[in-house]
């Protein structure tokens, strides 16, 4: 991890966020295998390390202190007597109540919000004749559905990915930083220093970590070689992770963190300053996020297409939730092996295309069409977070 | 004599073509307001005397406007730079519709102008970038002339065309430090205080001392109120707001002294500078700074000619050295590019009276595979049909070019063309075939019948023939069909019987191009510019990029299409001209990057064609101490900077101080001025002679261990 040392405390700085320690522990998952890790859940301790990050370190230390700090408590009960207590006069808390949400560590918030999406997700693999077919969907609507690439279109694919062998030079702290977490690559954009923006840092963690859950039964199902596979004059820089390639699970959470990103900014209240502006620049962040995994040499241009797919559709799927909202979804429908998407690069022109539901900009290979679709409950868990990241975000405003 | 007879007509170079017609919706940097005033440089089919050129005229659409010309001693030349201020009403029409617009009213009122002076010459404009709206003066009056200096001497002019020249900074104030020793500067992109010139304001000694005592010394605050700085405009980039500058650093090496190491000496020496608009800095085309730095050479002479009437003995040759440290790599690399004709008719003409040199880099694009030259021998080896890659990376903004240029005598019919896209890019054509072309013509590369290249003939000012590819850039911002990156393919195929021409000496020794030329146009992002420029290349499986012993290889490979010899800046190979080289101080080898002039193989040496580099100076101190410590834009700042533009000004200082010591001499060839340095020759370099010419050896212009500069040499 101390290679990753300096890249992290550069960023520590933007970010305001000490608990970059305990995300170098979670750049073990970046690259996912640490969302398998996270399934197979070693306790909480893993789990506080993915999703506790700053929040968490001061729990850790309670822990830490372990013996003395029980000894000395047990040094004082004393005082309160011997006597029985009578019955508590606070009452019982409200059973199923999403208001507790504020009683629990960040640790427990993200189980919980996990479980609540995934009520709603299916991931569905259909062995069709020639390819098979992976649908990803939720609450009973598909929201993205591939096809394997076939060697055909790797074989094109491969090519684009050494094209972008030259920027290494220039891309390659970035790339490296980005192996750890990718959320710290906003925070500059939209102003927020870390200590004033708990729960927004907490929500982008959290997508990041669901959409990245979200990638893998789709990299498991459509069993995609790697670039460096294919290709041995990649020699990528940084170590190509054990899954699939197609989709990229970087693209997947960073189109997902672009577009929660981008809905609280419009959500928030009116006097946030250039907010069409930084809507520019965080979609262009994602993008860079996606390609940078490209120039690294670990994934296809196809693969960041794809993992946009579904992230900005998880981002969607979060923004509706966390609004108590119907979830205006973006069914896409993506064949890599499409004539124009075997050859096609993944450029920003066409991140904005897939972020936009009125562009009119081709995609390769890519068609979409608009569903709305309601959410299971009236009463998202994910409502309490996400108007405190708003609470958050409206400390962008001019006149504060 | 009569207007009938003349002819009149717009270059429509691929360039132009592309910009402002075909790819004018694709980003070009610089090129993005509607509201700017376009420029030219007009050329006649015969030399024209420039006092006889209006200042301004109308048209129907708006006036035609000239800059300072060097009119001294009837001097006439074939090339005058203008600008098209156009009326209100005509602004915010497409940019194709303005260069039509342009074209038809300039030509025609330029030569309805001219045809009365000259017997119907045919005038062509060669169109350039824009100058933005806000830095033209349209009813400008030239600055009065200064009266002649009681105590003549004996003086030097140094001259400096490049952008980001911080004209209130101290290392340029005379040895008592009572004030400037900068004359003139010409900031062609200010927009406020200063005189106003035609586009941008002068600032000369007077004025330069007038504001450093207005605003104490306070540098910012002057550039500020010159509006070179902290402007607020995002879309200008201003070089003096940052810490440095290409122009802080070549002026430094140019002229510069530390404060309390100055010698008097110096004080003889007379600083004319002119600042370039950054936008047309960081232009990646290379045909847009034309106008720019023609008309900076007319100022340039002109007030040269004002100094020496103030300052020199009457009658005294007064030598004027001007550095500019700039270059690309396309044009005809034979001194016929309309810049390089240009300086050369204003060198040849001023050395008939005094003492003049013009400096110019060789370029940094050695190693960049971006010169090819295909010759009888790979036809003969090939069945007749050569192919070439060139590679055009993803995430360029910019577009690219590529020029192919035949040897002279040889036509389009001669040798079939024909450019391959890559498969995986889905272009409407498997291939693409250029125009013919009576004088120029172009031609679309489609997807999905959208323009995302164009091909372009022409015959470049009635001499040599020359395809242009012009590509759009492979990333696009908006909704646009880039370019596919990866490998396009040329393919030759000969047509013609008998052998293509190899390089062949003219009756004067020089030698003529032979083979089929290509060069990639420089494509970079200039100092800062964030144009996402990326650099194409080609691929050529048989040039060696390595060493058997693993080195980078300097030397082109036998046989191979790809030559690194030859990448010479397309701007700097002139009659007239110097070209400098860049050498490491510590090893007295070639830095990697200093390009150098063409080879051929003659009774089986490899013996120099065409025009090489003559000099070199020091662009490295060493490996680990890379470049030339100079000032930044502010007092008190250094920079090491490498690349040939540090070298060339070296070269220009060391002229300057050997006419401050011997001024005589008549000084009309190149060979006279190289003779004037004291110069060294022979090094490690087996390819010394040939790629670095003639060494000169830096002088420290210190005079003691505790000067700043020398505290800073020794820190970075």
């Amino acid at each position: 991890m101390s290679l990753f040392g300096p890249f992290h405390a550069g960023h520590a700085g933007h970010a305001g966020h000490a608990g970059h320690a305990g995300h170098a522990g979670h750049a073990g998952h970046a690259g996912h295998a640490g969302h398998a890790g996270h399934a197979g859940h070693a306790g909480h301790a893993g789990h506080a390390g993915h999703a506790g990050h700053a929040g968490h370190a001061g729990q850790t230390g309670v822990y830490a202190a372990g013996g003395a700090v029980q000894a000395s408590t047990m040094a004082v009960v004393h005082l309160a007597g011997t006597d029985d207590f009578p019955v508590f006069g606070g009452g019982t808390l409200t059973p199923n109540a999403t208001d507790h949400m504020g009683r629990y560590g960040q640790d427990v918030r993200s189980m919980l919000l996990t479980m609540e999406f995934l009520e709603g997700f299916r991931s569905v693999y259909t062995p069709e004749p020639d390819a098979g077919r992976l649908s990803l969907s939720w609450a009973g609507t598909d929201f993205a559905s591939f096809v394997p690439a076939s060697a055909e279109t790797l074989a094109t694919q491969v090519n684009l990915v050494r094209y972008y062998l030259d920027q290494r030079g220039d891309r390659g702290a970035e790339i490296v930083a980005q192996t750890g977490g990718v959320t710290e690559f906003f925070a500059p954009i939209i102003a927020l220093p870390a200590a004033r923006s708990k729960h927004l840092t907490e929500l982008l963690q959290f997508v990041q970590h669901l959409a990245g859950l979200c990638s893998m039964p789709a990299k498991h199902a459509l069993a995609c070689r790697r670039p460096d596979e294919l290709d041995s004059r990649l020699v990528p820089l940084i170590p190509t992770p054990s899954h699939g390639s197609l989709p990229s699970g970087h693209a997947t959470q960073a189109s997902a963190i672009s577009t929660v990103l981008v809905t609280l900014l419009e959500a928030a209240d009116p006097g946030i300053s250039h907010v069409a502006e930084r809507r520019d620049m965080i979609h262009a962040t994602g993008h860079r996020i996606a390609v940078n995994r490209t120039v690294a040499g670990v994934h296809y241009p196809i693969d960041s297409a794809a993992g946009f797919t579904i992230g900005i559709n998880v981002g969607r799927i979060i923004a509706a939730l966390g609004q108590n909202a119907d979830a205006e979804l973006l069914k896409f429908s993506f064949d890599p092996n499409d004539t124009a998407a075997q050859g096609a690069d993944f450029i920003l022109r066409d991140a904005k295309a897939l972020f936009d539901p009125a562009s009119t900009t081709p995609i390769a290979g890519v068609s979409v069409e608009r569903a709305t679709v309601a959410p299971p409950s009236a009463d998202s868990k994910f409502a309490w977070l996400w108007s405190r990241a708003l609470d958050d975000i409206n400390h962008l405003r001019a006149s504060a | 004599m009569t207007p009938a007879t003349a002819h009149v007509e717009c270059a429509d170079g691929p360039y132009e073509a592309w910009v402002y017609g075909t790819g004018k919706g694709y980003k070009h940097p610089g090129l993005d307001r509607a509201s700017d005033a376009l420029t030219c440089v007009f050329e006649a089919s015969e030399p024209v005397e420039m006092c006889d050129i209006p200042g301004r005229w109308s048209t129907d659409k708006g006036e035609v406007l000239t800059p300072v010309l060097w009119t001294a001693r009837g001097f006439k030349s074939r090339f005058a730079p203008a600008l098209f201020f156009e009326d209100d009403a005509a602004r915010g029409g497409t940019p194709a519709g303005r260069l039509q617009g342009f074209n038809a009213c300039v030509g025609q009122t330029a030569i309805s102008t001219l045809t009365s002076l000259s017997p119907g010459p045919r005038i062509v404009s060669h169109v350039n970038y824009p100058v933005r709206e806000q830095t033209v003066f349209c009813d400008w009056a030239d600055s009065a002339e200064p009266d002649p200096d009681s105590d003549p001497e004996g003086i030097v002019i140094v001259a400096i065309i490049d952008d980001g020249i911080p004209f209130a900074h101290r290392n340029f104030t005379d040895a008592a430090g009572r004030g400037t020793r900068i004359d003139y500067c010409w900031s062609q992109s200010a927009t406020q205080a200063g005189h106003p010139m035609l586009f941008g304001r002068e600032y000369d000694k007077a004025a330069i001392d007038a504001l450093y005592q207005q605003y104490e010394g306070d540098e910012g605050a002057i550039y500020h109120a010159a509006g070179l700085a902290g402007g607020g405009d995002p879309n200008v980039r201003n070089p003096l707001d940052q810490a440095f500058s290409h122009g802080a650093h070549v002026l430094d090496s140019l002229a510069g002294q530390t404060p309390g190491n100055g010698e008097a000496k110096q004080d003889r020496v007379h600083i004319i500078a002119v600042d370039l608009p950054a936008m047309a800095s960081a232009e990646t085309s290379g045909f847009g700074k034309d106008m720019f730095a023609l008309s900076a050479m007319h100022y340039i002479f002109d007030r040269a000619e004002r100094i020496a009437a103030a300052y020199a003995k009457p009658g005294a040759r007064v030598p004027l050295i001007v550095n500019l440290s700039y270059g690309h790599s396309s044009g005809p690399h034979d001194g016929n590019g309309v810049i390089e004709a240009a300086f050369d008719e204003m060198i040849a003409a001023r050395r008939a009276h005094h003492p003049t040199a013009v400096v110019l880099p060789s370029g940094n694009m050695f190693m960049q595979s971006i010169h090819a030259v295909m010759t009888e021998q790979h036809f003969a080896e090939a069945d007749g049909a050569v192919t070439l890659d060139w590679f055009l990376p993803p995430d360029d903004r910019t577009s690219s070019f590529l020029e192919i240029w035949f040897p002279d005598g040889l036509t389009p019919d001669d040798l079939k063309v024909e450019l391959v896209p890559p498969a995986h890019g889905l272009m409407d054509a498997g291939h693409y075939g250029f125009p013919s072309a009576d004088k120029v013509a172009h031609s679309p590369i489609t997807k999905g019948d959208q323009p995302v290249g164009q091909l372009s003939t022409q015959q470049y000012r009635d001499g040599r023939w020359r395809h242009v590819v012009a590509l759009a850039p492979t990333d696009v911002l908006v909704d646009q069909v880039p370019a596919p990156a990866g490998r396009w393919m040329v393919r030759v195929t000969k047509t013609m019987a008998g052998p293509l021409p190899g390089y062949t000496e003219g009756p004067d020794g020089q030698s003529l191009a032979g083979g089929l030329q290509f060069w990639i146009q420089r494509d970079e992002d200039f100092g800062g510019a964030r144009s996402g420029a990326r650099q194409s290349y080609f691929i050529d499986p048989k040039n060696a990029l390595y060493t058997d012993d693993g080195r980078l290889a300097e030397t082109d490979s036998p046989g191979a299409l790809v030559r690194r010899f030859g990448t010479m800046s397309g701007m700097a190979t002139g009659t007239h001209v110097l070209r400098i080289g860049g050498y490491d101080e510590t090893t007295l080898r070639a830095a990697r990057y200093s390009c150098a002039g063409s080879l051929r193989s003659k009774d089986g040496d490899t013996v120099p064609a065409g025009a090489q580099v003559q000099l070199s100076a020091a662009s490295e101190r060493s490996f680990t101490q890379p470049g030339i410590v100079g000032a930044g834009t502010r007092s008190g700042t250094y920079i090491a900077q490498s690349g040939t533009s540090s070298a060339a000004p070296q070269v220009a200082r060391a002229l300057a101080d050997a006419f401050l010591d011997t001024p005589d001499g008549e000084m009309k060839t190149v060979a006279d001025y190289l003779e004037k340095l004291d110069l060294k020759t022979g090094t490690g370099d087996p390819k010394g002679p040939d790629r670095l010419g003639l060494f000169v050896l830096r002088a420290p212009h210190v005079s003691g261990s505790d000067d700043e500069r020398m505290r800073v040499e020794r820190m970075v």
